[in-house]
């Protein structure tokens, strides 16, 4: 399968700017059912299509326009395509001989370099004949309109036939137009239009079927990644029909024409005299199949075989059977549109010109009827999916973040359970001793050696919280809670974590199971809880109820700094950061050696401006803990809004150099155990975040030399400027 | 009731409403499904009450038309957005030509969107891969954006901070910027969505909350201070959504038109569908909301339609 995207997948080389393929870009595209190497062939094939097509359109156009200037006189409606067709029809009869000279002298002129000249000429004589005879089989018949700035926006250009040529060329070549274009720029067109010459004589002597072709086969493409959609509209698409027409090679792209193919041209001349119509076409085909379909058994889609199927996903079965020959299969148009009365109505999936084994294929694999009953299952199960799908709003589903990865390789692994129990205590007394990845990797042997150490998972989350790797403390919570689940630390600080992720209905959800848990507060929270859960406004109202309560119950000074940070987190969620800041000023009245809490602190006033007051908080967290590098890199936030950009610049590097001082601990230790440093993941986190920040101070005080150095994250560079 | 003009020949691309009356809009189309041939730029009246659409004036291109955006700091400036690469804006109290063109990109322009607060700047993105900010009095580019690395789709500015904004692409991205960045290198990228992200448009109440839609036919909203993952997910659906825009009147709606040939309108609060409209035959591009009159939308669709209707206005 494939859709109209992976055709032109890769951007800036797909092929001519063509609005084909750029058309291809913006349908749909459905990955579970793409199949590699298809995929990646029809995309070659799509783009080699447009390609030639292009180039013979260009070649046409050129000879088209240079007739159309010679023979148009000035101030014809370019959109009047009777004259123009006119104009052509009789350029058709006598070679406009002036104009064709100029060219080819100019054109002369610009290939006297390659010495190639003459046998160009030749071709040029050669394909502009051919255009003038009418013996092209595509274009012969089209009109074509002159561009709007040869008689518009451009009207003052001196009428230079060469340039006007190039005009229409420009338009499927990327070549400059010639309103912008340059004297001296004229020197790449040779470049370009010694290919298209040489393609224009390839055309003319292999005729214009295979890129034809490989249209169809696009078109196809598109049609098979509708196949599976029961949206009725599909079928009186107009769009859908047109694709149908390309798929069937009935019509083509021809300048900037939909055009009739000669194919078509001659079936519909068979059938219904000369009236090109794609709708007699097209109705004369559904007659036949609908005869067939009668023919054969109808219902019955639902087979064990394919009850199956359904299980994993339907459409990808019905998509995988299509997926050889689909350049045949087609979507017809509605059965009742057409003469042929029918009992009832059989089928959305109509299939034309079959080949044998296409039909052998589809029989085997599923009855190509589906019956109302069959419908009714589809649509029931696409109303499911869409209902499950809502769930997914808010919720933290990736499944990553239910597995801790561990670093690959940790020196503490091998330590006695005793001696490395002792280590992190020791760690934990001081915190400003031990780096934070070397406590994290401390505390990872740790619950290694001992997987069920539910206070030690906890340990390790918060920890990586504090590194800024919301994922893995994730992770650690889960696992805590998995292990614990009465254990409120946990619930609370994974409502946080939810909470800096995104996952807001995960935060509230975690944040209620805290208070339901809790031994004061769980009498609040009434039976039907989950009823109150059912959607985000309720939600949000009634977990913050139920917190604004357990407040209450401690009147006075005597508040709970818990119920105040969950409350303080709960007033972020829902941008209410003044009311945020008063939570958080509590909590800290009674837990005021709370570094991470000053933090947060401050980060909620810098929310709403107040960057004095955030920096002071920060200021209190970092003379709790020095090295408490998302502090320092909040403070030089708050110092680059207020303006003062040498602070925010020296906050950065402190941050740095804390951080590279943590590595090189980390490094030393792992090479002092026979490591490789690279299978660890000391905390660089942040790092290329705050070289952002650095940069941008450095600019604004005008140090474009530092700034460089950030680039290539040279710390040193700084040092005779700043001190850190 | 809704409201029905034929932009006949032509398959609707864009479609939006003016920013000074409320009985003004104009839609982009292309013939020939935007594959080969002309566009063209439609202005209609649209009669209030959704009684009626009238075709006010139409000016005609060599190129498909993809986008317009309405100039914020002149009535009567549309600039339009043209698979030929280049920009023009048209004066609609003129006939015939458009006052201004600019050719830089090299391939299709498929979004142009104009700063609303710094009323005298416009972006434009095309497949080339770049962005441009240009001012309608320069004849170049004030800026050129070149950091996505496949075609960029569309763009769309900050409602509170004049300088930012965010584009989306080809190459599965959406990147924060600033026009002030003297490097003029993203602030962000913002990775997650599975497949080419085909629109996006910011919140106009909740200055750090995006929408995107893309062809992994699911609908992201996401948080700028938050560059890992999105905030919410809607989807998938059975065919992806080609344009998204949040309600000028709530922080709560976004509306959507897309390749199921209808147009939505959705709270994004628990992802609840609260208004469809299914009278288009065909893929829907185009979709505004009326800055003037709650719930009034306006879509445009490859059926050669463009529709006027009243949305219940839902809080």
């Amino acid at each position: 399968m494939s859709g109209f995207s992976d055709l032109v997948g890769a951007g800036a080389d797909c092929g001519p700017g063509n609005g084909m393929s750029g058309l291809m870009k913006q349908f749909d595209r459905d990955h579970s059912l793409e199949q590699a190497t298809q995929a990646s062939t029809s995309k070659q094939a799509f783009r080699q299509t447009f390609r030639q097509t292009t180039a013979a359109t260009a070649s046409n156009a050129t000879t088209g326009a240079l007739m159309a200037q010679t023979r148009t006189p000035q101030g014809l409606n370019p959109f009047n395509f009777a004259e123009m067709h006119r104009e052509l029809g009789g350029s058709r009869v006598r070679p406009p001989m002036a104009p064709q000279a100029a060219w080819a002298a100019d054109f002369a002129q610009h290939q006297m370099a390659n010495g190639s000249h003459a046998d160009l000429e030749r071709a040029f004589t050669q394909a502009s004949s051919g255009r003038v005879q009418g013996s092209h089989p595509v274009w012969a018949d089209q009109p074509r309109h002159t561009n709007t700035q040869m008689s518009g926006v451009a009207a003052s250009m001196p009428p230079n036939p060469m340039a006007l040529a190039f005009n229409d060329t420009r338009m499927h070549s990327m070549m400059p137009g010639p309103g912008l274009m340059q004297p001296g720029m004229a020197a790449g067109y040779p470049m370009q239009f010694q290919p298209l010459q040489q393609q224009q004589q390839q055309q003319e002597q292999q005729g214009v079927s295979r890129q034809d072709g490989d249209l169809a086969k696009t078109a196809a493409q598109i049609l098979g990644s509708v196949s599976d959609s029961a949206n009725p509209k599909l079928k009186d698409s107009e769009f859908f029909s047109l694709m149908r027409q390309l798929a069937d090679g009935k019509a083509t792209v021809a300048g900037d024409q939909v055009v009739a193919s000669d194919k078509a041209r001659q079936d519909s001349a068979q059938t219904i005299g000369n009236e090109p119509t794609w709708a007699t076409e097209f109705e004369k085909r559904a007659d036949e199949l609908i005869a067939r379909e009668n023919a054969s058994q109808d219902g019955g889609l639902f087979s064990p075989e394919l009850a199956r199927g359904l299980e994993r996903n339907w459409a990808e079965e019905f998509e995988d059977t299509l997926d050889g020959p689909l350049k045949e299969s087609t979507v017809s148009g509605d059965p009742r549109k057409t003469d042929v009365q029918l009992e009832q109505p059989t089928s959305d999936y109509v299939h034309g010109e079959a080949s044998s084994d296409w039909l052998e294929q589809f029989k085997d694999n599923i009855q190509p009827m589906l019956n109302q009953h069959d419908r009714e299952w589809l649509d029931t199960q696409k109303e499911w999916e869409s209902l499950t799908s809502l769930e997914t709003s808010h919720r933290a589903v990736d499944p990553e973040l239910s597995v801790y990865h561990f670093q690959r390789a940790n020196y503490y692994e091998g330590m006695e359970p005793a001696a490395l129990a002792d280590t992190i205590q020791h760690m934990r007394q001081n915190p400003e001793a031990a780096s934070l990845g070397d406590t994290i990797m401390a505390m990872e042997a740790a619950v290694i050696q001992s997987p069920q150490d539910a206070a030690m998972w906890l340990r390790l989350g918060l920890k990586q919280q504090e590194n800024e790797q919301e994922q893995a403390a994730v992770a650690a919570l889960r696992k805590a809670i998995s292990l614990d689940p009465e254990s409120l630390d946990a619930h609370l600080a994974l409502g946080v974590s939810y909470t800096n992720e995104g996952y807001q209905a995960d935060a509230y959800d975690e944040l209620h199971e805290w208070i339901a848990r809790h031994p004061r507060y769980k009498s609040l929270v009434p039976e039907s809880a989950s009823a109150n859960m059912s959607n985000s406004d309720a939600r949000k109202g009634y977990v913050q109820d139920l917190f604004i309560r357990a407040a209450r119950m401690s009147p006075g000074q005597d508040w709970d700094a818990d119920v105040q940070v969950a409350l303080g987190v709960l007033f972020n969620i829902s941008t209410e950061y003044d009311k945020a800041v008063d939570c958080f000023k509590a909590a800290l009245s009674k837990r005021p050696d709370d570094y991470i809490l000053w933090n947060r602190l401050g980060a909620t006033q810098a929310h709403v401006g107040s960057n004095k007051e955030a920096t002071a908080a920060y200021f209190r967290a970092l003379e709790l803990h020095p090295s408490f590098i998302r502090a320092r890199y909040n403070m030089s936030l708050a110092s680059t809004n207020m303006g003062q950009h040498r602070e925010a610049a020296e906050n950065c590097l402190i941050a740095l150099s804390l951080q590279q001082r943590d590595m090189d601990a980390v490094d030393s230790k792992g090479k002092a155990a026979n490591m490789d440093a690279a299978h660890m993941m000391p905390a660089r986190g942040m790092s290329a975040t705050i070289w952002n920040a650095l940069q941008l101070s450095m600019y604004m005080l005008g140090e474009p030399k530092l700034a460089e150095a950030c680039e290539r994250q040279d710390l040193d560079a700084f040092r005779t400027k700043f001190e850190f | 009731m809704t409201a029905k003009h034929r932009t006949t020949g032509f398959k609707g691309y864009s479609v939006q409403f003016s920013p000074f009356s409320d009985q003004l809009l104009a839609a982009a189309t292309s013939a020939n499904f935007g594959l080969v041939g002309n566009g063209r730029l439609s202005i209609l009246n649209a009669l209030p009450g959704t009684e009626g659409l009238a075709p006010r004036q139409q000016y005609d291109t060599q190129d498909g038309l993809f986008d317009l955006s309405w100039n914020e700091a002149h009535e009567n400036q549309i600039a339009t957005a043209s698979g030929d690469g280049s920009i023009k804006l048209w004066d609609i109290t003129l006939n015939g030509l458009p006052v201004a063109r600019w050719h830089e990109h090299k391939r299709e322009v498929m979004g142009i969107e104009w700063n609303y607060i710094a009323k005298s700047t416009f972006l434009s993105s095309s497949w080339d891969g770049s962005v441009k900010l240009w001012n309608p009095a320069i004849p170049q580019s004030l800026r050129t954006f070149n950091e996505h690395t496949g075609c960029v789709y569309a763009s769309t500015w900050s409602p509170s901070q004049s300088d930012q904004f965010a584009t989306c692409g080809e190459d599965k991205t959406i990147k924060l910027w600033s026009v002030n960045e003297p490097n003029g290198k993203s602030l962000a990228t913002f990775g997650g969505h599975n497949d080419q992200v085909l629109s996006l448009d910011w919140n106009k109440y909740i200055p750090e909350q995006l929408v995107t839609s893309s062809v992994d036919r699911t609908i992201k909203i996401w948080d700028i201070r938050n560059p890992r993952g999105q905030v919410a997910m809607f989807g998938p659906f059975e065919f992806s959504v080609r344009r998204v825009k949040f309600s000028p009147f709530s922080p709560n709606f976004i509306a959507t038109a897309g390749y199921d040939m209808s147009a939505s309108v959705w709270d994004v609060r628990n992802g609840a569908v609260v208004y469809v409209h299914d009278l288009h035959k065909e893929f829907v591009f185009g979709i505004d909301w009326s800055l003037f009159h709650p719930g009034l939308m306006a879509t445009c669709s490859w059926d050669e339609q463009v529709h006027l209707f009243q949305v219940p206005v839902v809080k």
